[in-house]
């Protein structure tokens, strides 16, 4: 049985702390806009906004990491790129930390009321969806 | 002429000084390594985010997005990048007077300039001078610098949409080596995407044009576009966490030597102040044996 090139891929995980992730895989599964979705080797060229959830990368060997929002890129060789502003390992989350963030910028959003809703009103909805993406990413 | 006692307390604690100083500067030191190593590490994200959003604008065009609307100026914010402490040399100083420079020549013409401030430090001296001031955040370590870079771009970029500003700028230190920190300012938005040909360099027009945009070129350019200006404010933050540590590296070595200095010029006073109450109990002694032998 011939190996085939296009069965495993490599994908580079990027943030503003740094390359998180640089490893060869045979699949990524990751929270894009319109939906979770799965890209397996040999993908067209193709560019996707994501938002905040859960990356898998492999189905053998499986590597989980909580994402804030970014895009995925395929290149032309077929290699992926993922940019996204954070992004953390399953097992470096805390857990009981995140459901606390969560729970303090959901009460915030729940009292906002007649409040205009600015860039500090985006930024209490990004805290949220950055600690449900952290909790998504352990209990799932 | 102070007394003995008085020259060896002050030399003890001139000493004392010079501990402290030599440990703050070796602090200072072990911390700008530090934020040089986060600075190196947001260079390949930067360099991404760069890219894909000059791609994106080169296919969408340039009026494909709010935040790359070019307005007559009629209000100008400054986010200005200050530190909580001082200790520094002039660090803080460098950055107020560049902000009240660009406000009075550059922005002459502007209606209105208001500044959102970082750092204890430039809340302090704009307040004094009773500037429109928007918001005051503390200054950021190197694990909070991202958060801030977020929070303070959220509030600039609605500032922008709701035509609450017509330009953001940023000033702050930008590190250039251990030794010098220059001042900057650069224009945050709205956003100029960089010409594709310079930062997609080696790709041709056709491999940027088979791309799949999903969900289309619109939804792409509103989720990056911001986090583009988050990275910038995020880098000028940086900058400034690493120009702070080098800027009190310097002012703590000079502290250090100066203190040096002191405790040896105190020295050779308390050695003279020695050397003249010998001479002066000798000149009794001998006065007295004179006076004795009558």
């Amino acid at each position: 049985m011939a190996m085939d090139l296009n069965t495993i891929f490599s994908v580079n995980v990027v943030t503003p702390k740094g390359v998180i992730a640089h490893t060869e895989a045979d699949s990524v599964q990751a929270p894009g806009e319109l939906g979770e979705f799965e890209m397996l080797p040999g993908h067209i060229p193709m560019l996707t906004a994501l938002k905040p959830g859960v990356l898998t990368i492999g189905t053998k060997a499986r590597a989980k990491y909580a994402v804030s929002s970014g895009y995925l890129r395929v290149d032309p060789t077929g290699s992926v790129e993922i940019l996204v502003e954070q992004a953390l390992p399953a097992k470096d989350i805390d857990v009981e930390a995140a459901r606390k963030e969560l729970a303090t910028a959901e009460a915030e959003l729940a009292k906002w009321g007649d409040k205009p809703m600015d860039g500090d009103y985006t930024n209490v909805q990004q805290r949220a969806g950055w600690a449900r993406a952290r909790i998504d990413t352990v209990t799932h | 002429m102070p007394s003995l006692k008085a020259i060896r307390t002050r030399i003890t604690s001139v000493k004392n000084t010079r501990k402290i100083t030599k440990a703050m500067q070796l602090v200072s030191t072990a911390k700008l390594k530090r934020a040089q190593g986060a600075l190196i590490a947001a260079r390949p994200y930067t360099q991404a985010i760069t890219s894909v959003v000059s791609q994106l604008s080169a296919v969408a065009g340039t009026d494909s997005h709010p935040l790359f609307e070019e307005r007559p100026m009629l209000k100008a914010g400054i986010v200005v990048m200050s530190s909580d402490r001082g200790q520094a040399g002039a660090f803080n100083a460098n950055v107020t007077k560049a902000v009240e420079r660009y406000a009075a020549n550059e922005l002459s013409g502007v209606q209105e300039v208001s500044l959102r401030i970082i750092g204890r430090k430039g809340n302090q001296y704009f307040s004094r001078r009773r500037a429109t001031i928007t918001s005051f955040d503390g200054a950021p370590t190197g694990a909070t610098a991202l958060d801030t870079a977020r929070e303070m771009a959220n509030r600039v970029i609605d500032d922008f949409k709701a035509g609450k500003l017509d330009r953001v700028f940023v000033v702050y230190n930008e590190f250039k080596n251990a030794g010098s920190q220059a001042v900057k300012v650069k224009q945050i938005l709205p956003v100029v995407p960089e010409k594709a040909t310079t930062a997609t360099a080696g790709k041709t027009e056709d491999e940027n044009a088979d791309y799949i945009y999903e969900p289309d070129k619109q939804v792409l350019l509103d989720r990056l576009v911001p986090l583009y200006v988050q990275i910038m404010l995020y880098r000028a933050a940086l900058e400034s966490i690493t120009s702070f540590f080098a800027a009190q590296m310097t002012a703590m070595q000079n502290a250090t030597k100066n203190a040096g200095d002191m405790i040896a010029a105190l020295t050779l006073q308390f050695n003279r102040a020695r050397q003249a109450s010998i001479t002066k109990e000798l000149a009794e002694i001998v006065g007295g044996a004179e006076a004795l032998k009558g």
